[in-house]
């Protein structure tokens, strides 16, 4: 039923939980496509087609992907639940929010990452003692 | 009601069940790539197996703006075109999201 019409069966997950295949489809032709393998497959008469006719390709796992360091300064050091990125933008806009902040003044501030953090007297030397050192490691050799 | 598309093997027309369907051929989803670096391309055909249900998570307003995408989400089955364009220029821990329409 399904011969010619399912190609490079591969198993997408260590688990064999998962089966990635080629399907050619009547109106699309070949196609990506993906089952379940088990009382959960969509398709049974696919499932099991590939299951007993067909060689299935081992698993694959991604290669790890590391960040850069842009990546690592924009994904931030939390503080109060918030991810708080440290590029040189966040930098200049701390510097200038600093003595506002030191005076009272209760400030959102908009991290590059997309995040706010609101800055308070109360807040900012705890906040500063975290923020500091995440900056500061990445230049230092 | 039933909603059958035109031109469907009696084993595809097995798995259109209507609008409440959520995994049904002609379905529509919001899904992410299942890895990072690529960009989602426009009526691009995508294995299930290469995306992951997805959504998105923000914190109280008042407390901060944080949006987080929900990482780990389900696989779906069988293959999904995308409607959707979405440019990934941020590299390989950035995963593209978008929406797709299930076509098998």
């Amino acid at each position: 039923m399904f011969e010619g019409k399912i190609k490079n069966p591969r198993y997408n997950d260590e688990n064999k939980t998962v089966i990635s295949f080629e399907f050619n489809h009547s109106e699309f032709g070949w196609i990506p496509s993906s089952l379940n393998v088990g009382d959960g497959c969509e398709y049974p008469e696919r499932c099991e087609y590939i299951m007993e006719n067909m060689d299935i390709m081992p698993y694959i796992a991604p290669e790890p992907v590391e960040p850069t360091e842009y990546e690592r300064k924009l994904m931030g050091v939390e503080f109060q639940g918030v991810m708080c990125s440290a590029t040189k933008e966040d930098m200049w806009g701390l510097a200038s929010v600093k003595d506002w902040v030191k005076s009272g003044a209760v400030v959102p501030f908009k991290f590059d990452n997309g995040n706010t953090l609101v800055l308070t007297n109360e807040n900012y030397e705890a906040f500063q003692a975290v923020w500091i050192p995440f900056r500061a490691s990445f230049f230092q050799a | 009601m039933s909603i059958t598309p035109p031109g469907l093997t009696a084993e595809q027309k097995a798995k259109v069940n209507g609008i409440g369907n959520l995994n049904g051929i002609g379905q529509t989803a919001t899904l992410c790539l299942a890895s990072g670096g690529a960009g989602i391309n426009p009526g691009q055909t995508y294995s299930g197996s290469a995306l992951r249900y997805n959504g998105a998570v923000t914190s109280s307003p008042s407390f901060s703006s944080t949006l987080r995408t929900c990482n780990n989400g389900i696989t779906p089955q069988g293959t999904w075109r995308a409607t959707c364009d979405s440019d990934n220029g941020y590299g390989g821990n950035y995963r593209a999201m978008g929406t797709f329409v299930r076509i098998d």
